[in-house]
């Protein structure tokens, strides 16, 4: 079941579910490892609804806007 | 506090990776490749955002440093002078014996924008491709140095995968190590330089460590010939897809994970930092102590220096004068009300400058500025701005000169070009002493309510005229999503701290130092021609009969409309442009009062309103408040625009602060005295 960023639980294990639809965070997201099919998590959630999200093992702020938009799903729906 | 970089790999400390180019004497090799370039080698350094890129640009320049914006360009770029010892050969090949020396050499470092890709269309990031893969070869620098996160290997390796696809020379820096360590991970440097085909360097800028070893490798890879572009793996779905492999492949060769995982320092700090409650509360908390710091503990040092310009300097000089024949003469106030009052005036903003660019370095250097611009971008970006223009702005309202230069902290220059042109319509403290004065005058006990309506409508002009040029000037600004990379916190480095605040102020004090003076000068000789004859030699005439009085006279019925026509409060006008400080001084000479009588100076100034606005005197203060709100603040801040953004869009920026003060005047007024 995909869910967006700002709908996932958090410290859940996730799977990147699809690429950005916008092609500007497509671009930036892709070069800090989001591709679908790599793990993430969300480690907290900010003001504006902003998620902070584990990504490669950085840290990486997400707008909230922005959050509402990324799909992800479950890590063990995708059996990882 | 990190362990140095030497320390974690002892066997290895002064070897070069494997792949370095073998240090055969250029004298005997058999075309052992072109050196590079004919005269000083370019270096450039690139690298994503909070790698270390300019730490260690000011770890090997010091404080040989320029800061400025690319030709053609708002893109900032640093450049400096690397100094180095390059191994020096005298070989005598028939016998083939060497004698091997030091000379001393030096090379061009450019400090480009955080990357993190070729591909990107901002003006910031895609300056790094401009420079290092659209150019001809010729062009192009000697070799680019890229520094990636050990901590983060893999996404900093993306840059490296595309770099790898040129013929370019290449060394690869990698910082954060101690940091990679705390997380279980080891970069093995002499793996990964094999995986990636160049020469990997551990560094670590911050502490000095792992420069020898960078030199080294710099210096052997600048006699070397270009290495081939890396070959492309077989079977991948798409270009993006072989790359990721490759850092795939070169991450798995390149690095040991010992399995422990510690449990992060910052994540901890985030909890409470980044808390949606606390974080917005401690964020606003630090926004009023990096007021504080910039107005109040700058205030008496900035008191201290106008006191010795104005006072023994001067007195000095004018003494030395006296004593060779020239006091009184128009020699002494060139000297005296010119120049030395131009210099002091400029060095009175160096402690209120050097202390913004410390505060500037230590939010950046601990990593909080990235988790400020996560806070306030919802806020920002109504106007269409990052986050982390709020910063700027808030020090604005200390003092625009140093706001405008915070405006550094912002990547893209679009935004950065936005801001600065917002700063001027943030009321400074320079202001808030003459709607003080105003206030009393005009508004008895409602002075103090004034003066805060200063402030809302200063809130007010910075929103307005962002949404107002986000409509028309800007209706193409990109929209910017967050996506920002929050790097571990970390202690600041005084050494750091303290080289950066010097380039910057050094930049500032090379900007400033010519139109301020040169503006001080100039409203001197205007003060000093007298208008005619009769009315005084030139350096000694009364300013209503100077030539800056007939100009006054001559701009004053433009503000007729205004309530505020008159010729006295249009010259403080024309000095306030120069400095806001200035304006009550001006008021007082221009009555020929001391400063100190406040009361017969208020007198006056109520009596020049209420003549020039037909007896509605509140109305026209108003007016003149927001004016003096909007108009140009002063001509440091111009000089620290055209540094930030250059002449054209300076020039931009007066005219718009003129017609919005103008506009908003005469409205006041005109509804004011109806009232």
């Amino acid at each position: 079941m995909h869910m967006t960023l700002a709908e996932a639980p958090l410290r859940r294990p996730l799977v990147i579910a699809a690429a950005p639809e916008d092609p500007a965070a497509a671009q930036r997201l892709m070069t800090l490892g989001w591709r679908p099919g790599a793990p993430t998590e969300v480690i907290r959630r900010t003001t504006g609804g902003a998620r902070v999200i584990d990504l490669s093992g950085a840290r990486i702020a997400v707008g909230g806007p922005l959050s509402k938009t990324l799909q992800v799903r479950p890590a063990e729906e995708a059996g990882r | 506090m990190s362990a140095p970089v030497q320390a974690a790999k002892p066997k290895r400390r002064l070897g070069l990776s494997p792949l370095a180019p073998v240090p055969v004497k250029q004298c005997c090799s058999q075309g052992g490749g072109p050196m590079a370039g004919p005269g000083e080698p370019i270096i450039a350094l690139v690298g994503a955002p909070n790698v270390g890129k300019s730490t260690l640009f000011n770890a090997l320049t010091g404080a040989r440093a320029t800061m400025g914006n690319w030709p053609g360009t708002t893109v900032e770029t640093a450049r400096g002078i690397w100094r180095y010892k390059a191994d020096r050969t005298t070989c005598d090949c028939a016998n083939c014996s060497c004698e091997v020396g030091e000379t001393p050499s030096q090379a061009t470092i450019i400090d480009l924008p955080g990357a993190y890709s070729l591909d990107s269309e901002q003006p910031d990031e895609k300056l790094t491709r401009d420079l290092v893969v659209d150019v001809p070869a010729q062009e192009a620098p000697d070799l680019v140095v890229t520094l990636v996160d050990a901590a983060h290997l893999a996404r900093s390796l993306f840059l490296v995968t595309q770099l790898r696809e040129q013929a370019r020379r290449l060394v690869v820096a990698v910082t954060m190590s101690d940091i990679a360590r705390r997380h279980g991970i080891e970069v093995d440097t002499y793996a990964l330089s094999e995986a990636l085909g160049v020469p990997v360097i551990a560094v670590d800028p911050r502490h000095r460590a792992g420069l020898d070893n960078l030199t080294r490798a710099l210096v052997e890879t600048l006699h070397h010939a270009p290495p081939s572009p890396r070959d492309r793996l077989a079977g991948a779905d798409s270009t993006d897809d072989e790359r990721f492999a490759w850092i795939a492949q070169a991450v798995e060769r390149g690095t040991t994970a010992s399995g422990v995982t510690s449990v992060r320092r910052s994540d901890k700090v985030d909890r409470v930092i980044l808390h949606p409650v606390a974080g917005p509360v401690i964020f606003l908390a630090l926004m009023w102590a990096v007021f504080e710091i910039t107005t109040v503990v700058a205030a008496p040092l900035q008191d201290g220096l106008d006191w010795l310009f104005s006072g023994p300097v001067s007195d000095g000089v004018s003494a030395v004068l006296g004593a060779v024949g020239l006091g009184g003469t128009w020699v002494e106030g060139l000297l005296v009300d010119g120049l030395i009052a131009g210099v002091g005036s400029l060095l009175t903003f160096v402690p209120l400058m050097a202390l913004m660019f410390i505060l500037l370095a230590l939010l950046e250097d601990s990593g909080y500025l990235a988790r400020a611009a996560v806070l306030t971008d919802r806020v920002m970006a109504r106007l269409g701005l990052p986050g982390r223009a709020f910063l700027p702005i808030v020090v604005g309202f200390g003092c625009n000169v140093p706001g405008i230069a915070a405006t550094r902290a912002l990547p893209n220059a679009k935004h950065r070009l936005l801001t600065v042109l917002l700063i001027p319509f943030t009321s400074c403290t320079a202001r808030l002493t003459v709607f003080v004065m105003l206030g009393s005058i005009f508004f008895g006990r409602w002075a103090g309510t004034a003066v805060f309506l200063s402030y809302v409508v200063s809130i007010l002009l910075v929103v307005v005229v962002g949404l107002l040029l986000r409509g028309t000037v800007w209706r193409r600004l990109p929209s910017d999503p967050l996506v920002i990379d929050l790097p571990p916190y970390q202690t600041p480095t005084v050494r750091l701290t303290a080289a950066v605040t010097w380039v910057r102020l050094k930049g500032f004090l090379q900007t400033a130092s010519g139109i301020i003076v040169a503006t001080v000068i100039l409203v001197w000789l205007l003060q000093s021609i007298p208008l005619g004859a009769g009315l005084g030699g030139f350096g000694d005439v009364a300013v209503e009969d100077s030539l800056y009085g007939g100009l006054a006279r001559a701009i004053a019925p433009v503000f007729a409309s205004a309530g505020f026509g008159a010729w006295q409060t249009v010259a403080a006008l024309v000095v306030g442009f120069v400095a806001k400080e200035a304006v009550i001084s001006s008021w007082a000479q221009t009555y020929a009062i001391a400063e100190e009588n406040e009361g017969l100076l208020g007198e006056h100034v109520r009596l020049a309103f209420e003549q020039s606005s037909g007896g509605h005197a509140v109305a026209a203060v108003a007016a003149f408040m927001v004016f003096f709100l909007a108009y140009t603040p002063c001509v440091a801040t111009l000089a620290a625009q055209k540094r930030e953004v250059g002449m054209k869009w300076t020039g931009f920026g007066v005219v718009l602060q003129l017609a919005v003060a103008f506009l908003l005047a005469v409205v006041t007024f005109q509804v004011g005295s109806h009232l």
